[in-house]
């Protein structure tokens, strides 16, 4: 057995360990096992956010855009750059308030009770469920793939460790194993991640020789605009390729969740901070090793493997061992996520909801991981039947789930009118024009890339449907007025106010003891 | 610079340090909403005990 699979296999050991440590605290209600308690701080917050959010795709499906598309690729890097930064400054604190004040374990419960409206909990179960599979299969292939390139083990074989690791220590650790390995694998990440980028960069002469060897093979690849040009003035095509990773996040279950489960508001201020600093040395770097690729292993037959070609032919020994695991550590720490979201959704908002309602809490937490097992064992099955590209299949899902709820889930705490009505619009017009649009190609027709399409048409869904809807309950009102936190006035408005009002409280002060004086004389 | 077309650079380029002001700049914000939410709640229950 060679240095890197021991590295390897102490890595599975340490994740396996992680969740068997926290299998006891999860098992002890579903608060426990579903949210972690609400009692995340925020590194890891922050961390298990972008780890979540940052998933296979960034060691082969963004290698793989720019090894063919050149600088162009680099536009989902900046979204994605700033996308924790976005998704915690917008919807953070409210989202945090408001989910607990609702007692909403769920992101889809949670939608329920601030409408009031069990379609809403349908709809979006049905959408959560369908594209969160697609993206965990996407997750699933790609946990193959690599292990397959880089340990040589029959594809079948290989994707069928990968994902057994992932689904026993989600099974038996929920959401807290969840959270701390990603935590711990988003460290892996990014070592392997620079370290890669760091020796590529050495080898082809810094950015600067990238760019020139790039220039010698075709000048196109140094263009925004894409290889041959391919999107020339297509601002609608570069937009939505920023748009799709800097807000789409807010829009993922599996992501906004992580705002319900901080341990306070006040976690929010230091994550932004720890996220922001983790971004920009993790975004930009799968891209770079991409076109790190075209210049060091031009003739590689599938341009997903390019992280991991380099790592094997370029840097041997305990660092490619180290870049397995955090490869497999990209695409663990989503995949995690995503299973324990559907394990909730079909426990929580699916089983008790419509099938069990009074099910006591052992018996919660048991359909929770019997959920997590089944959708471990059906994307198993599918991601050998059908392997797709990584790439394609994750942008499809995450660009349907980010346009489904990106918009019900601000307005949520931002519009106090919004209503059901609007919100099931948005859900239902958001995810079918993004499928429509990548069925049908209409980037290539109307210069508007999917997912910001999908986002205009939601909008519009949200503003036309809110329309026929009744505004909702006082209640719920109330409580959005709450999920606001304190009304506080800063000092110095404060004592502006009381410079503005003291001649006016002045003239009542006079006009008031002066008709004391009168009323005494009388 | 970096040997890369003019419109490139500069529409990639000035990203990450944007994040990273954006993001200070956020931490700041926060931090005083919260000192502000702590004096809040300092003076409510300052008249909650009188």
């Amino acid at each position: 057995m060679g240095s890197d699979a021991i590295v390897f296999i102490v890595y599975l050991l340490i994740l396996l360990s992680i969740g068997l440590y926290f299998s006891r605290k999860a098992s002890k209600s579903v608060d426990s096992y579903l949210l972690g308690d609400r009692s995340l701080g925020p590194a890891v917050t922050a961390l298990t956010m972008q780890s979540t959010s940052m998933s296979g795709f960034m060691f082969l499906g963004g290698p793989a855009e720019a090894f063919q598309r050149g600088w162009y690729a680099i536009l989902y890097g900046i979204g994605d750059a700033g996308g924790s930064i976005v998704n915690l400054s917008v919807l953070g604190k409210r989202m945090r308030r408001m989910s607990e004040l609702l007692k909403a374990l769920s992101p889809i419960e949670y939608l329920e009770k601030r409408y009031e409206s069990t379609g809403i909990r349908i709809v979006g179960a049905v959408i959560s469920i369908v594209f969160l599979f697609a993206y965990v299969f996407a997750q699933f292939i790609a946990s193959g793939k690599a292990l397959e390139a880089l340990t040589g083990l029959p594809y079948e074989l290989a994707l069928i460790i990968g994902v057994s690791v992932i689904v026993i220590y989600t099974v038996t650790g929920g959401y807290l194993a969840v959270v701390w390995t990603d935590f711990f694998q988003a460290i892996v990440m990014v070592i392997g991640m620079v370290g890669i980028l760091i020796m590529g960069l050495i080898h082809v002469g810094g950015l600067s020789g990238l760019n020139a060897s790039l220039a010698q093979i075709d000048t196109s690849y140094l263009s925004i605009w894409g290889k041959d040009l391919e999107f020339y003035g297509q601002w609608g095509v570069i937009i939505g390729a920023i748009l799709i990773y800097s807000i789409g996040y807010m829009g993922l279950p599996h992501v906004v969740v992580r705002h319900m489960s901080m341990r306070s508001t006040k976690t929010v201020k230091t994550a932004t901070l720890w996220t922001a600093i983790y971004n920009q040395a993790m975004a930009f770097s799968p891209y770079l090793i991409g076109l790190i690729g075209i210049i060091l292993l031009p003739n590689i037959a599938d341009p997903e493997m390019v992280v991991s070609e380099l790592a094997y032919t370029f840097f041997p020994g305990l660092f490619a061992a180290i870049l397995l695991s955090a490869v497999m550590a990209a695409i663990m720490s989503t995949s995690d996520s995503i299973l324990m979201q559907a394990g909730t959704i079909l426990s929580r908002d699916v089983y008790q909801r419509f099938i069990h309602k009074t099910a006591n809490q052992d018996r919660m937490v048991l359909v929770s991981r019997l959920s997590i097992l089944l959708a471990g064992i059906i994307g198993v099955i599918v991601a050998i039947k059908q392997p797709p590209s990584v790439f394609a299949l994750v942008v499809f899902a995450f660009g349907t789930l980010g346009n489904s709820f990106l918009v019900p889930y601000i307005c949520s705490v931002y519009w106090r009118n919004s209503n059901k009505v609007g919100i099931l619009s948005a859900m239902i017009s958001g995810s079918v024009s993004h499928i429509l649009w990548t069925t049908f190609d209409w980037q290539a027709s109307t210069g508007i890339h999917p997912f910001l399409g999908g986002l205009i048409v939601s909008i519009l869904g949200m503003v036309i449907g809110n329309r026929f809807g009744t505004p909702p309950s006082e209640d719920v009102l109330d409580l959005f007025e709450k999920a606001k936190g304190p009304r506080i006035l800063p000092n110095n408005i404060e004592k502006n106010i009381s410079c503005e009002i003291s001649p006016e409280a002045k003239s009542i002060s006079i006009f008031v003891s002066s008709q004391l004086s009168v009323e005494s004389k009388l | 610079m970096f040997n890369l077309p003019t419109e490139t650079f500069w529409l990639v380029v000035p990203w990450p340090f944007i994040w990273l002001t954006a993001g200070i700049v956020m931490y700041f914000v926060n931090k005083r909403q919260d000192d502000l939410e702590d004096k809040y709640y300092a003076e409510l229950d300052e008249k909650e005990l009188k």
